[in-house]
């Protein structure tokens, strides 16, 4: 059974995509959240400023990513993690898990600004340079959430720690996140690759903290 | 003796912090320029300004003799020095005219200027940007308005040990020495607790966990501390007690990091299962608190805490270095301090585990 | 001990309500009086009650150390 670590990450990778389309009712769920989460901002506020924008679509992402990415690790079974840790290399299952949450959550954050645009009327900025300040940080939060849930899912209550956990760890990405983004509303662009600069390296960090902590988690 | 040897370094940190609580609370504060009125003038004609000081002790030199009352006064636009007459009306006021002078320009502006103040006492002061002037065009005039070098200011050194004067601090510049070390306590505490972590991953010693956990708790005593007393300071200066500065910001996700630390700790139920989980979310937490706190300042173009922005650093207003002799020691002090309640706590912990282990 | 914990808290709250009350007129006054100086008193203040708190916490744990100690 010795097969490379990228060809594990990758059968458990389709593994998981195969999971969540047979429970679809839990993207279903998210995504509903999203779009209420929306409507009900869209109910609330008329005729809104770009910079108050630019803060709400960032409230509402964090909000709607924790929900999604926490199920990872917490939801699984003991038995089936159990039976992962005797099979595979436990890297594997977390570098599969991290590429799907974050896969998720870029499509999360994608979708919800397009959702954002129809209801609270279509912004006038930079779409590109503002996407992609979205996605990098919807990367950062897919390696961190998922971390965190693998965290979480140690302890008693799970679900009630995570966003305890994982709030304060994300801060400094959504205040990069949040200074980038009204930089780029004001049209101006001279500080963007400084930021996207800073939101990437956050991301590398994170990613390297967590492949090299993951052992001290995984074994029992 | 040989008992001393184990403890040189507490008694050296409460002698450094009690060194910096004497000197932080009864050196004086320095001499100021609060307000300066009018505050726009029109420097082609003879003006008069009313200058109002803080800790200036005019009175000193109220023997207006025929050689003056050795206040000298200038006026600082650019690189000009224009000097003045001065009268003193009371202990914090003086009065100081100036003769009207012609600058080469070719369009009129309005500019801030600095005042200059100097006596034998106190040395040089100086109030800049409460005085705006405002000068007509006139293309004959020279540049060159200095009088005799003999009337430079000269005096830069203060005879007594004082504090620098700041704008709407008061005396309360005092706080420094005793706010802004919690934050470097903290600091130093997360990173002690942080190396714990680390080596109990490496070795599986319960023993370095409970040290871990010690010094995350006297961190978070420290940061609490420090934003207690931010907050209170903040109110009395400006005007509020939470800013959205980027300081006061790093401090509380610090806080909040650790909180959730414990609060992961009291959740699982297994005793090696808490030490390794919280040590790797302790691992996790304290290189994106050192993230945040390089970058949040970075980001803010203004911030009320110096060494940030626009505002201005350490070396801009300590220009006598006084103010350091007691900061310094202090950040040292607190910080030995600080390790000793770390070492206490984690002490204490440690026989309630062993006591636990025994029973 | 939880009685006493009542006593404290209640008269701490008590105390932040007055503080309150009394902050627009009485305490700005006296907090801005002489240059701010007694600001600099009320900071050294909530500095050493903050750590003795703590201290009396750390002695909590210690009596209880003591007792188990003795029980034994």
């Amino acid at each position: 059974m010795q097969i490379g670590l990228i060809r594990q990450s990758k059968i458990l990778f389709l593994k998981e995509i195969k999971t969540e389309w047979r429970n679809r009712y839990a993207i279903n769920g998210i995504l509903v959240q999203l779009v209420s989460a929306v409507f009900i901002a869209s109910l609330i506020f008329k005729g809104i400023k770009p910079m108050t924008w630019n803060g709400l679509f960032w409230v509402i992402l964090l909000f709607s990513s924790v929900n999604a990415i926490a199920r990872s690790f917490i939801q699984e079974r003991e038995g089936r993690l159990l039976y992962y840790h005797s099979i595979v290399n436990p890297l594997a299952v977390l570098i599969s898990k991290m590429v799907f949450n974050t896969l998720l959550s870029v499509v999360i954050a994608l979708l919800g600004l397009t959702i954002f645009s129809i209801l609270l009327g279509s912004p006038t900025w930079d779409m590109l340079r503002y996407g992609t300040l979205i996605v990098l940080f919807s990367i950062g939060l897919g390696f961190l959430f998922t971390t965190v849930s693998a965290i979480a899912s140690k302890t008693k209550s799970g679900g009630i720690l995570m966003p305890l956990l994982s709030f304060p760890l994300i801060i400094p990405m959504i205040v990069v996140g949040v200074a980038g983004g009204v930089m780029i509303v004001l049209g101006d662009f001279t500080t963007f690759w400084q930021n996207a600069g800073i939101m990437l390296l956050i991301d590398a960090m994170i990613a390297i903290l967590a492949i090299v902590m993951f052992r001290f988690l995984w074994q029992n | 003796m040989n008992k001393f040897k184990s403890y040189w370094w507490k008694v050296l940190g409460v002698l450094l912090v009690l060194y910096s609580v004497y000197r932080g609370t009864s050196a004086k504060v320095g001499p100021g320029i609060v307000q300066v009125t009018p505050d726009l003038v029109h420097a082609n004609s003879d003006f008069e300004i009313t200058v109002e000081g803080y800790n200036t002790h005019f009175d000193h030199f109220l023997v207006n003799s025929a050689k003056g009352n050795g206040v000298g006064a200038w006026l600082k636009l650019d690189t000009i020095l224009v000097l003045g007459r001065t009268t003193i009306l009371d202990d914090n006021h003086v009065k100081i005219a100036f003769d009207g002078f012609d600058l080469k320009t070719d369009t009129t502006f309005t500019r801030s200027a600095t005042i200059v103040l100097e006596d034998d006492h106190h040395g040089l002061f100086l109030g800049s940007q409460m005085l705006r002037v405002t000068v007509d065009p006139d293309s004959l005039a020279s540049q060159d308005v200095l009088t005799s070098t003999k009337n430079l200011p000269y005096k830069l050194d203060q005879t007594y040990f004082s504090f620098p004067y700041r704008y709407i601090l008061y005396e309360t510049i005092r706080n420094l020495n005793f706010h802004v070390p919690m934050w470097f306590v903290m600091m130093t505490l997360l990173f002690i607790s942080f190396v714990f972590s680390i080596r109990h991953l490496n070795t599986k010693k319960a023993l370095y966990d409970i040290w871990a956990n010690g010094f995350a708790k006297a961190g978070l005593l420290f940061g609490l501390m420090g934003i207690a007393t931010g907050m209170f300071w903040a109110n009395y200066t400006w005007g509020t007690p939470w800013t959205n500065d980027a300081k006061l910001n790093g401090a509380a996700v610090g806080v909040l990091m650790y909180i959730a630390y414990q609060i992961l700790r009291s959740s699982i139920d297994d005793e090696d299962m808490v030490a390794r989980v919280s040590a790797v979310y302790n691992i996790f937490a304290y290189p994106i608190f050192i993230v945040l706190i390089i970058v949040l300042p970075r980001l803010a173009d203004f911030s009320l805490h110096p060494g940030a922005g626009d505002s201005v650093g350490f070396s801009n207003y300590d220009l006598n270095n006084h103010l350091r002799t007691v900061f310094y020691p202090a950040v040292l002090g607190w910080i030995v301090i600080g390790v000793w309640v770390g070492q206490l706590t984690t002490r204490i912990d440690r026989l309630e585990k062993e006591e636990e282990w025994n029973s | 001990m939880e009685f006493i914990k009542k006593i404290v808290l209640t008269v701490s709250l008590f105390l932040t309500t007055l503080m309150c009350n009394a902050e627009a007129t009485e305490s700005r006054d006296l907090f801005f009086r002489s240059g701010k100086y007694n600001v600099v008193v009320a900071v050294l203040v909530i500095l050493f009650i903050i750590l003795f708190v703590y201290l009396f916490r750390l002695d909590r744990k210690v009596s209880n150390l003591e007792k188990d100690h003795r029980e034994k």
